[in-house]
């Protein structure tokens, strides 16, 4: 073996990831380009001939042993050929993997530290190179797939998570809802947050209009889960707060603050239906309730919260609620919630940073009704919270919620005609497609700031 | 179990007079949401609430629960 290690882990050698069943075109670009020639993996050989490459037809990747101008020539043809997906320094994972034979005593720590179970069955040196090369293929198909982090649209943070993107002066997600470069803010409209309440001590929002009330028998709006404040403060909060960032969209709306939850974060039917009832008599023209409950694949949407939603419509109040965090992304995905499962109710999903649809975000699944109407951001979140914390980070479509509640607002300002339903479809309308993601999990797309 | 009932279009103007029907059928402890054309409160059954003149639906009612302060994902 030529290259047994270098300083910073990598072998020396190079993976290449061909395009799905396009090796053998792939293999020529190499071979044109950059004098590689391939051989194709067998019971016998395990690792690449000086020089040389070899071939996992399989899973169409190659090990390309070529010195650093070789490489880059390789690369240069990567660019070129449509048939090679990626290349990348391969990796020590585990040491000596390719040829050491394996007995119990010789097996390496991984490393995370752990040592690999002892009952792992024994297998041959090249399967072990192979489901390295494997793990290789599968992380280069997620980053380059259509909705993957490299190629979703990304319009904040390509790649590379919240962690990318510029928070010193607003919060990614108002920034990703536009709402930073709005010239609307929101005056004039009534938005009702119903949920646990709100710290009415908060300084971020003195001197703003608030009226609250709440529906929790024995208990003040004065939040004592922090929900609520969180909710509000993305929703309304203020366009300069003392301490930056900005984290609210619509920063001149008067704020209704319905208590429908308590301080454990439980509420019923019966509450949310009085704090609706309350906000469509005080005339809110957008409701945010960041609240819900599990429905099953199958299970109807309730009749009597879409006919107060339809009534709501008629009123000139839309109500925008969360979609749901059962799901466990990949895996297990879960149908829209009740009550955002009502056909007169816009089902908001959670994005996160990288415009990716969130790990927990339910899909609508069920029909009448169960779709994702719009997406939000709902991923890392930075809002208000009951003093003296002030401020604190949450994630869920609790969070995408009061964001498409903020920019309803702010289209409400903007066009005085538009309520109602005439307003959801303007949000819908209005929202940034988000082509690589499929509108079962993100509706119309992200809402966008007018 | 906690109730919660729908009134037709029709009877909106007088909702108080249907939430008292509804208390002869069982309702007890009626709340009058005459924005939204809703009464809710508690029953035994769903059944003799529907069957009152100026009713659309009756429902029990459900609960949510949005978790604790410091779920991860809320």
């Amino acid at each position: 073996m030529p290259h047994l290690t270098t300083d910073d882990g990598t072998t020396g050698r190079f993976l290449v990831l061909f395009a799905e069943d396009a090796h053998e075109a792939g293999a020529k670009a190499l071979s044109d380009a950059a004098g590689v020639s391939m051989a194709v993996a067998g019971d016998e050989a395990a690792a690449p001939e000086e020089g040389g490459a070899l071939l996992f037809p399989e899973i169409d990747v190659a090990v390309v042993d070529a010195p650093p101008d070789q490489a880059d020539a390789a690369v240069a043809a990567a660019a070129e050929s449509g048939a090679i997906l990626a290349i990348e320094p391969e990796r020590w994972v585990r040491a000596l993997e390719v040829v050491t034979p394996y007995t119990p005593e010789s097996m390496p720590e991984a490393g995370n530290g752990m040592k690999a179970p002892a009952a792992e069955p024994p297998a041959p040196p090249p399967s072990r190179s192979s489901d390295y090369l494997a793990g290789f293929r599968d992380a280069v198909l997620y980053l380059t797939r259509p909705d993957g982090p490299m190629t979703a649209d990304a319009g904040l943070a390509v790649a590379a998570g919240a962690a990318a993107v510029d928070e010193s002066q607003a919060t990614w997600g108002v920034q990703g809802v536009k709402a930073v470069f709005s010239c609307r803010s929101g005056r004039g409209i009534k938005v009702a947050v119903l949920d646990t309440g709100m710290d009415l001590n908060h300084p971020d929002f003195a001197g703003r209009t608030i009226t609250s009330q709440s529906f929790i028998p024995g208990q003040a709006v004065q939040d004592g889960h922090s929900h609520g404040t969180h909710c509000i403060g993305t929703a309304c909060g203020p366009k300069c707060p003392a301490i930056r960032p900005r984290y609210g969209v619509a920063y001149e709306a008067d704020i209704f603050a319905g208590k429908v939850l308590n301080n454990t974060g439980r509420g019923t039917d019966g509450q949310i239906l009085a704090g609706i009832n309350w906000a469509i008599a005080n005339k809110c023209e957008v409701i945010s309730m960041s609240l819900g409950a599990s429905v099953q694949v199958g299970q109807s949407f309730s009749t009597v919260f879409e006919t107060v939603a339809q009534r709501a419509l008629q009123a000139g109040s839309l109500i925008v609620a969360a979609a749901g965090n059962d799901s466990n992304r990949p895996s297990v995905i879960k149908p829209v919630g009740h009550p955002a499962n009502c056909p007169s109710i816009l089902a908001v999903a959670a994005l996160d940073s990288a415009l990716g649809i969130a790990w927990f975000s339910n899909r609508g699944i069920n029909p009448q009704g169960g779709q994702i109407d719009i997406a939000g951001p709902g991923v890392n979140v930075y809002s208000s919270v009951p003093m003296p914390t002030r401020y604190g980070r949450k994630s869920g479509t609790s969070m995408a919620t009061p964001h498409a509640a903020g920019i309803a607002a702010l289209l409400a300002e903007a066009n005085p005609g538009a309520r109602g339903s005439a307003l959801g479809q303007l949000l819908a309308a209005t929202a940034q497609r988000l082509m690589t993601l499929p509108g079962a999990d993100v509706g119309a797309g992200l809402i966008q700031a007018p | 179990m906690d109730v919660q009932v729908t009134v037709k279009d029709g009877h909106l103007a007088r909702i108080g007079e249907v939430a008292a029907a509804l208390q002869d059928a069982g309702l007890r402890d009626p709340q009058v949401l005459d924005a939204i054309g809703v009464i809710t409160g508690a029953a035994d059954a769903l059944e003799p609430l529907e069957e009152v003149d100026g009713v659309l639906k009756a429902e029990p009612s459900g609960e949510v629960d949005i978790g604790p302060p410091d779920a991860p994902v809320q």
